[in-house]
């Protein structure tokens, strides 16, 4: 997709979410002042009350997690704005990680992230390096045995713009999955990304997961 | 990321109709927002908790009313047809209105956060916000308020 399109396609989806923000805020008023609204009759009878409050935090639980994704899918439709930006790495991967989580679930696989200490930042595109991660992440669901855990994690200083993911059995034991990792379509996808974002893909020590790390170099634009 | 991730407060709903949360007695404040269903409902949730609210539906509804001194306090939207709340927001300093101001918008950018700060919004809230964090943020405004207050001393 060329560069005007991808913020073209932005656009409309950050207005789109931003709309649903509007929607979600009007929901949680009116819940709330129904909730309101019961506990000032809390002294008067009212057979179903504590079914009435259930549905009423039940609402309330959905709104939190509406808002949720709309501000992350907000986010990833404002990482088309600009062909490359300044990042951070934590944020692009928390970002990702929340996006992407529901594939993992799918496959009963819990997808974790964990951050560095302090921001690491590079510059780069930030849509087209979560496109990257993504692929990488898929990479791993498919090529998991069964359940378990996937393990994004930025390591930060002294590693620098890289992370590390780790796919892990439910009990704990690293995998070692690079030879179904590395043949998956996912992969092969992330391999025609990796030129122009210059990432650079490490495989450690059997069964210590695979790195990313990234240039801190102004990343290439693909040609159109 | 489970290491960032924060639980966020618990809705604000009330307890009794004597809460301790509430503020002064009848407190006026102003709630601007084109989206009407989302501003009489909040007005009505404020006025349960002894607040005194005014909606305005635009901007130059808002500004009719802030001329009028109804209010100190404005909960003020960002996206609005005809003049947006920035807009507002600038002709409330020009005016040097007694007025504080707080920005309540599914839209904004942190560009505009820095620039509505700039132009004196004490708070930046993002919708859908948490009724607990309005009041917050109109505590945080009586309070501005009151310190701007002529002080008067015996003699």
């Amino acid at each position: 997709m060329a560069a005007d399109e991808l913020a073209f396609f932005g656009k409309i989806a950050a207005g789109v979410t931003h709309e649903l923000k509007n929607v979600l805020a009007i929901i949680r008023e009116s819940n709330g002042l129904m909730a309101d609204l019961i506990a000032l009759a809390k002294d008067s009878p009212f057979p179903q009350r504590e079914r009435f409050l259930r549905s009423v935090d039940r609402i309330e639980d959905q709104v939190r997690r509406g808002v949720d994704i709309t501000s992350r899918f907000n986010r990833f439709s404002h990482s088309m704005d600009h062909a490359s930006a300044n990042i951070d790495l934590n944020e692009i991967v928390a970002q990702t990680v929340a996006l992407t989580c529901r594939f993992a679930r799918l496959k009963e696989i819990e997808l974790l992230g964990t951050p560095s200490e302090g921001p690491v930042t590079l510059t780069t595109s930030p849509f087209r390096l979560q496109m990257a991660l993504t692929k990488a992440i898929e990479a791993c669901i498919e090529s998991m045995p069964g359940k378990g855990t996937i393990r994004v994690d930025v390591p930060g200083n002294p590693a620098g713009p890289e992370l590390t993911i780790h796919c892990e059995t439910r009990e704990g034991s690293v995998l070692d999955l690079k030879e179904v990792v590395t043949a998956s379509r996912p992969w092969l996808e992330l391999e025609q990304l990796v030129p122009d974002l210059g990432i650079g893909i490490g495989w450690r020590q059997p069964g210590a997961g695979i790195t990313l790390s990234f240039s801190t170099d102004e990343v290439n634009e693909p040609e159109q | 990321m489970h290491a960032r991730y924060k639980t966020p407060p618990g809705p604000t709903y009330l307890s009794s109709p004597a809460r301790n949360e509430r503020m002064e007695m009848g407190l006026p404040v102003l709630i601007v927002d084109d989206e009407a269903e989302f501003a009489e409902t909040l007005a009505e949730r404020l006025r349960l908790r002894g607040f005194t609210p005014h909606v305005a539906n635009s901007g130059e509804e808002a500004l009719s009313l802030v001329a009028r001194g109804v209010a100190n306090i404005m909960l003020l939207d960002l996206k609005m047809p005809g003049m947006d709340g920035l807009e507002v927001l600038r002709r409330i300093q020009k005016g040097a209105f007694r007025m504080q101001v707080i920005i309540l918008t599914g839209h904004g950018s942190e560009i505009d956060e820095v620039y509505a700060r700039s132009m004196g919004a004490i708070e930046y809230l993002r919708k859908p916000a948490d009724l607990g964090a309005i009041l917050a943020a109109f505590k945080k405004a009586e309070k501005e308020l009151n310190k701007n207050m002529p002080v008067l001393t015996k003699e």
